[in-house]
C-alpha cells in the first residue's frame, strides 16, 4: 500500500514540475518550424532532384 | 489496527489522486491558453508538392524468410541492418543489394536493431528480453569485392543466400555481448551519440540507458503505464533529451542525465508505435494504432498537428520526417506508406509496393532515400 502512495506522490511531483515549465505560444513555435522547413527544403533530396543519387539509376550495370 | 492503517492509506491515495486530477486540469488550461494559432493555417501557403514524381521504389532487398520487424541505416548512408521474426540479422549494401553479413540468433522475433555510429557493430533485441551487440566484419576482411562464391566457413549455419561474410553460428555467438537485460521484450534500441552507450525501450514499461563496455545499467526511466514501443534520441549534438511512446497512448520527453520526465503528451486514442524527432529537436511526431500521426512541439508544450485522412484507417507502425521536415511518412498496416506535407497538413499520397504490413521506416542519414521493412519479408529503398 505504501508503494501505491509513493507512486501517487511521485506523479504529483511530476505534474507540479510540468506546470512550471515556460511555454511559448503556438504561433511562435509554428513559425519557427515553418521557417526551418522552408529554409532547408532546397536541400531535401526527396523534394528536389539531387546532383547524383546512387539509388536513382536503376540500371543493371554499375561500378562495384 | 491494520484495518485503520489500510483505510488511511486508501484515503491518502484518494486525496493524492484528486490533487493529480486538479493539476492535470490546470496543465490542460495552461497549454490551451497559448494555443493562439494553427500550424497549417499560418501565413502565405508554400508551393504544392508533387510526391509521385519524386519518390519511387528503387531497390528491393530480399533475403529474410519471415516478417521484417526493424531496420536501421549506417551513417555511411549505404549500409542497412535489418532484423526479422526469423531470428536473423542481415547487413546489406543498399546500393548493390548485396548481403554483407548474416547473424542467426537463437531466438525468433528480433523486434529491434540498430547500427553503431562507427559502423563497426550492431545492436539487436526482442523476445529474449536482451539487447546484444555484435561486431561487424568489414566487407574487405573476407575477400575482395562482393562476389557470390561461397565463403570459406566450414559450417554453413545460415541457410539464406547470403554471400561473403557469413558468420557461422559458433564464432559469431562467441563475439556476442549481452548489454541490456529487461524483464520483458525489447521493442526498440538505439546507440546514443557514440558506440559506448545504448538506449533501450521495453515491454516492461521502462526505458534504460546502458554502458556497452561493462553492460552496466546507467539510468532507468520509469513513468509509462504500459509497454514502451519506441524511443528516440534528440538530434541535437548537445542534446540530453529522448522521447518515448507506448501502449499507454502517452509520449514522454526524458532528460537522460536526471532520469526525469520533463514533459508528457497524451492525445492519441490508441497505442503509440513510433516516435521520431523533427530535425530541429524542438518538436517530434508519433505514429499510432489510431491511424493518425501527431506532432508535438516542446516549447509550446502541446500537440500542434494531427495528420490523418478518412481513407487511412489502419494503424501506423513507423514514421519518419524527410530531412528538411517538410514531409512526414507513415508505414501502415494497410501495406502502404502514406505521406503528408507537414506544414500544409495535406496528404501527398501513398506509396505502393509491399505485400503485407509495413513494419518499419527510416530516412537515410543524408535524406536521399528512405527504407521500409515489411511483414512480406522484404525491405524496399525509396528515392
Amino acid at each position: 500500500m505504501n508503494h501505491a502512495v509513493q507512486n501517487a506522490q511521485k506523479l504529483l511531483d511530476e505534474l507540479r514540475y510540468h506546470l512550471t515549465i515556460e511555454r511559448v505560444p503556438v504561433s511562435k513555435a509554428a513559425t519557427d518550424l515553418r521557417n526551418y522547413v522552408l529554409d532547408n527544403q532546397g536541400r531535401d533530396f526527396l523534394l528536389v532532384k539531387p546532383p547524383d543519387n546512387p539509388f536513382k539509376p536503376k540500371s543493371s550495370c554499375m561500378f562495384l | 489496527m491494520a484495518g485503520n492503517k489500510n483505510a488511511s492509506h486508501v484515503d491518502t491515495i484518494e486525496s493524492l489522486k484528486k490533487e493529480a486530477e486538479q493539476l492535470r486540469k490546470k496543465l490542460q488550461e495552461d497549454r490551451k491558453n497559448l494555443n493562439d494559432a494553427e500550424l497549417f493555417a499560418m501565413g502565405k501557403k508554400p508551393e504544392t508538392l508533387n510526391l509521385s514524381f519524386q519518390v519511387r521504389c528503387r531497390r528491393i532487398l530480399k533475403g529474410h524468410t519471415s516478417k521484417v520487424l526493424d531496420m536501421d541505416w549506417s551513417l555511411d548512408k549505404r549500409r542497412i541492418v535489418s532484423s526479422s521474426q526469423d531470428g536473423k540479422i542481415l547487413v546489406w549494401d543498399a546500393f548493390t543489394t548485396n548481403k554483407e553479413q548474416a547473424i542467426s540468433l537463437p531466438t525468433t522475433w528480433v523486434n529491434a536493431c540498430a547500427y553503431a555510429p562507427s559502423g563497426g557493430s550492431i545492436a539487436c533485441g526482442g523476445l529474449d528480453n536482451k539487447c546484444s551487440v555484435f561486431p561487424l566484419h568489414s566487407a574487405t576482411s573476407t575477400s575482395g569485392s562482393g562476389g557470390t562464391t561461397s565463403s570459406s566457413s566450414n559450417k554453413p549455419a545460415v541457410t539464406s543466400s547470403a554471400g561473403q561474410g557469413d558468420s557461422t553460428a559458433g564464432t559469431i555467438m562467441q563475439q556476442r555481448k549481452v548489454v541490456a537485460m529487461h524483464t520483458s521484450y525489447i521493442s526498440a534500441c538505439t546507440f546514443t551519440h557514440s558506440d559506448y552507450q545504448i538506449l533501450t525501450a521495453s515491454g516492461d514499461s521502462t526505458c534504460a540507458l546502458w554502458d556497452v563496455e561493462s553492460s552496466q545499467l546507467l539510468q532507468s526511466f520509469h513513468g509509462h503505464q504500459s509497454d514502451v514501443m519506441d524511443a528516440a534520441l534528440s538530434p541535437c549534438e548537445t542534446g540530453n533529451l529522448f522521447i518515448s511512446g507506448g501502449c499507454d497512448k502517452t509520449a514522454y520527453v526524458w532528460d537522460m542525465r536526471t532520469a526525469k520526465c520533463v514533459q508528457s503528451f497524451q492525445t492519441h486514442d490508441s497505442d503509440i508505435n513510433s516516435v521520431r524527432w523533427f530535425p530541429t529537436g524542438e518538436a517530434f511526431a508519433t505514429g499510432s494504432d489510431d491511424a493518425t500521426i501527431r506532432m508535438y512541439d516542446l516549447r509550446a508544450d502541446r500537440e500542434i498537428a494531427c495528420f490523418s485522412k478518412d481513407s487511412v484507417i489502419f494503424g501506423v507502425n513507423s514514421i519518419d520526417f524527410s530531412v528538411s521536415g517538410r514531409m512526414i511518412f507513415g508505414a501502415c498496416n494497410d501495406y502502404l506508406v502514406h505521406a503528408w506535407d507537414t506544414i500544409r497538413g495535406v496528404k501527398l499520397g501513398a506509396l505502393f509496393g509491399h505485400e503485407n504490413r509495413v513494419s518499419c521506416l527510416k530516412m537515410s542519414p543524408d535524406g536521399t532515400a528512405f527504407c521500409t521493412g515489411s511483414w512480406d519479408s522484404t525491405l524496399r529503398v525509396w528515392a
